[in-house]
């Protein structure tokens, strides 16, 4: 494929109508044409049904434009940021990030973002999954890093990054923190604390109060660091993913009868321009082996004991 | 009896062909045979594959000598960003497109690659490989092709399709190549089922081309002392 006939297939995508495609793309019809046949040629088959007024999309067309197109908007977020490496003047990053996602995760790959484009400002949002959503929707963040946003928008784009699974934080001197995997009923008489909104605590005080206990005890700490302090003092079992780093004082065990996994993803909104900023921390995202981080037990032993 | 994958068949294959002592051109060409052997009808369904591609002198339009290359800027297997203008400020740079680690004939080409490194490095250029796969393949890749060369991600192949290099899989070699065992999306996060055709270029540090080659039979490479020769001239 070559770059320019992707790019006339989007136009003719985009108007039904070659002339108009060319126009658009400033060539001319026979250009236009040519470059569309070419490219039918190595895809196999006609891509549009030429028909005056009522040019469309054949079925093969609609197959491969999804992947034409993400190739092609590939290809000028590639151009763009060769272009623009290392220089100043980038607009700042407007991040969205579940309460649950270290900073220290991200931190490589904003070292990337801080050196190509320098001076660049990035501006974090942390909070829970509907205000992230309504956030992205409205354009205050433009792009997102969260499980579920319990919203199924259409415009939304996720691309999966890597599975979070939620334990039980203890202090060493808690009981509990001897055994190496906590079964749900031992947690019936703690009190629970955990981020606000949290949608994992909210799947283990359902599967608790499935197996009887009416009163499950819940308090919710506004940051990661109010949760160790509280859970340190002793003023219950703090819910926090697995993969997380806590003081040594501190440990994360895996509770057992209850599903605590989740998916972190990347979310973009489709069909809007895209700063270079934004579009390579995209790429750098999706590109980043995070198999470390879904291998929690790895972690975990990597902790000093 | 338990049927094997012909990517599973072809592992030993693979090692044999790589350790060759003959010129990487015979080393793939012993590989093709065996895929012919092993697997008549998928061999045939490549044939076809290369004919269109040939007819429509896929890449054509690639850089050639003596145009300047387009810059890029790429993750390498660790997730840093490199940027060709910064690899060319310390000398001429062999970049070389790769389908992927899961690619036999990748895998013999980055091997010969490796092999070649020490004599590249005197000649003080450098060697990269690009392919469309994220750094949990790059790294793998690369390890096993025994290499110290950066092995950078072009997510989506959007630097390929700017060099005039992507295409797009059809659905037969799509399923010929799911059935042997290589389904790459999730080594290119993405459903696209696009490859770049594997291409070579020698850029001076100048940036301007000073060799390249491209063959849209994936099953030829540019061979490790033609890229040699290219840095001594």
């Amino acid at each position: 494929m070559e770059l320019h006939q992707v790019r006339y297939l989007l136009a003719v995508c985009e108007t039904l109508n070659f002339t108009r495609a060319a126009e658009q793309c400033h060539v001319s019809q026979p250009a236009l044409s040519r470059a569309i046949q070419q490219l039918e040629a190595e895809l196999g088959g006609e891509l549009f049904r030429r028909e005056r007024r009522l040019t469309h999309i054949t079925d093969l067309g609609r197959a491969v434009l999804p992947a034409l197109r993400q190739c092609y908007e590939s290809s000028l977020s590639a151009r763009a940021l060769a272009r623009s490496y290392l220089k100043e003047g980038h607009p700042p990053l407007h991040l969205g990030l579940a309460r649950s996602i270290e900073m220290e995760l991200l931190s490589p790959l904003l070292t990337e973002i801080s050196t190509a484009f320098p001076g660049i400002e990035v501006r974090v949002f942390r909070g829970p999954p509907v205000d992230i959503g309504e956030k992205l929707k409205s354009g205050d963040i433009e792009l997102a890093i969260a499980g579920p946003l319990g919203d199924e928008w259409e415009r939304f784009e996720a691309r999966k990054l890597f599975e979070e699974q939620f334990g039980a934080l203890l202090s060493r001197r808690h009981p509990l923190s001897r055994l190496n995997a906590i079964q749900l009923p031992l947690l019936l008489t703690e009190r629970l604390l955990c981020l606000p909104h949290c949608e994992m605590t909210g799947r283990l005080t359902a599967q608790l109060q499935s197996l009887g206990e009416r009163k499950i005890t819940k308090h919710e700490a506004p940051m990661v660091d109010d949760l160790l302090g509280l859970v340190r003092a002793n003023f219950g079992v703090g819910i926090l993913p697995m993969a997380r780093r806590i003081p040594d004082d501190l440990c994360i065990r895996e509770v057992e009868g209850v599903d605590l996994r989740r998916w972190i993803h990347v979310f973009t909104v489709a069909g809007r321009p895209r700063s270079i900023g934004v579009a390579t921390l995209v790429k750098l995202l999706r590109a980043k082996d995070w198999s470390a981080i879904t291998r929690t037990e790895d972690r975990a032993t990597e902790r000093p004991q | 009896m338990t049927t094997q994958s012909l990517a599973q068949a072809l592992e030993a294959a693979t090692q044999r062909c790589r350790q060759m002592d003959a010129p990487l051109t015979k080393r793939l060409n012993a590989l093709a045979n065996e895929v012919r052997h092993l697997d008549q009808s998928f061999a045939e369904v490549v044939d076809r594959m290369v004919n269109r591609l040939q007819q429509i002198e896929a890449g054509k339009s690639a850089p050639s000598v003596g145009d300047p290359m387009p810059l890029f800027v790429l993750p390498d297997e660790t997730g840093r960003l490199v940027g060709l203008a910064q690899l060319l400020e310390r000398g001429p740079v062999v970049m070389s497109f790769h389908r992927g680690h899961w690619c036999p004939y990748c895998r013999i080409s980055a091997h010969a690659l490796a092999g070649i490194e020490p004599e590249v490095r005197a000649a003080g250029a450098e060697i990269v490989l690009i392919t469309p796969e994220v750094q949990k393949f790059t790294s793998e890749f690369k390890s096993d092709a025994r290499a110290s060369f950066l092995v950078l991600t072009d997510l989506d192949s959007g630097y390929a399709l700017e060099l005039q290099l992507a295409i797009k899989i059809e659905d037969e070699k799509r399923l010929a190549m799911t059935r042997a065992g290589w389904d790459i999306s999730a080594f290119q996060d993405n459903e696209n089922w696009t490859l770049p055709i594997p291409a070579t270029f020698v850029v001076g540090s100048d940036g301007s081309v000073k060799a390249r080659f491209v063959d849209p039979d994936y099953r030829k490479r540019m061979d490790v002392d033609d890229i040699l020769g290219a840095l001594r001239t």
